[in-house]
């Protein structure tokens, strides 16, 4: 009787495909991870301990934004967010302590308010302080 | 090569987060200067158009934000807020936000913004 030799093949798991998945994954992971960032215009409030400075009126900037949406400052009355920038620029080389003071109108839009606050970050502004405009008549 | 794209694979998987928060249907503004925040430090305000307020999904009111940024801040020192608010809402409404957060002493606060590029 011939004991019949078994030819015994390995099991194997056939592996060339696995990296074409495993790239297909890594891509669509590697693409989702950035879309998951988020972008911002960061700004530090003024906490509850914060005191409260007083500054000469030449060392402060105001720019205006009212309930219709005009952007105004002082000096050159209304003009367009997209001017801001370098107007800022200039004041800044001027005095690099500059601080500017946004002062929003309560019925203005919070996109107006961006901005303007985006224009001032482009101009390297870093002394910027938020302010909401009176209601007339409240005594502040 | 197939063991480095598997290492970079695992990375990926770990890093990504699926959770993800729904928030209310707004509008952002957009902002050329938006910088990129750490995701992981982040809380999360939403406000709408129609002045509903929104933390981790749920609608609360204006003044309770105070109490529950107050217990995140318990939490973790160096959280950041992140308010998403309508480019269309009402200035009044963020700065009584803004307001609360004061009163809660969460002084990190980020505008989040869609990114714009340059023209």
């Amino acid at each position: 009787m011939i004991a019949k030799k078994r030819t015994k093949a390995e099991p194997t798991i056939p592996a060339a495909t696995l990296s074409d998945i495993i790239f297909l994954l890594l891509i669509y992971f590697l693409v989702t991870t950035t879309l998951a960032a988020e972008k911002g215009l960061p700004m530090t409030l003024p906490g509850k301990a914060s005191k409260t400075v007083k500054l000469r009126q030449e060392a402060v900037f105001h720019i205006n934004i009212l309930q219709d949406g005009t952007i105004k400052t002082k000096e050159t009355g209304p003009l367009e967010v997209k001017r801001l920038r370098q107007l800022v620029e200039e004041k800044l080389l001027l005095n690099d302590k500059l601080v500017i003071v946004i002062e929003t109108h309560p019925d203005a839009n919070y996109g107006l308010m961006v901005d303007v606050l985006d224009e001032l970050r482009l101009a390297k502004a870093t002394r910027i302080s938020l302010r909401t405009t009176a209601p007339p008549g409240s005594g502040a | 090569m197939a063991d480095i794209i598997f290492n970079l694979l695992l990375f990926f998987m770990v890093t990504s987060i699926f959770k993800m928060e729904e928030g209310l249907p707004i509008l952002l503004p957009k902002a050329k200067s938006g910088a990129d925040t750490q995701t992981q430090q982040i809380v999360h305000i939403w406000a709408d158009r129609g002045s509903r307020i929104s933390i981790n999904d749920k609608l609360v009111q204006l003044s309770s934000i105070q109490v529950i940024m107050a217990s995140r801040l318990e939490e973790n020192r160096s959280i950041i807020v992140a308010l998403n608010v309508d480019s269309r809402t009402k200035y009044k409404l963020v700065s009584d936000i803004m307001d609360q957060l004061k009163e809660a002493n969460a002084v990190n606060v980020s505008f989040t913004s869609l990114y714009e590029s340059e023209r």
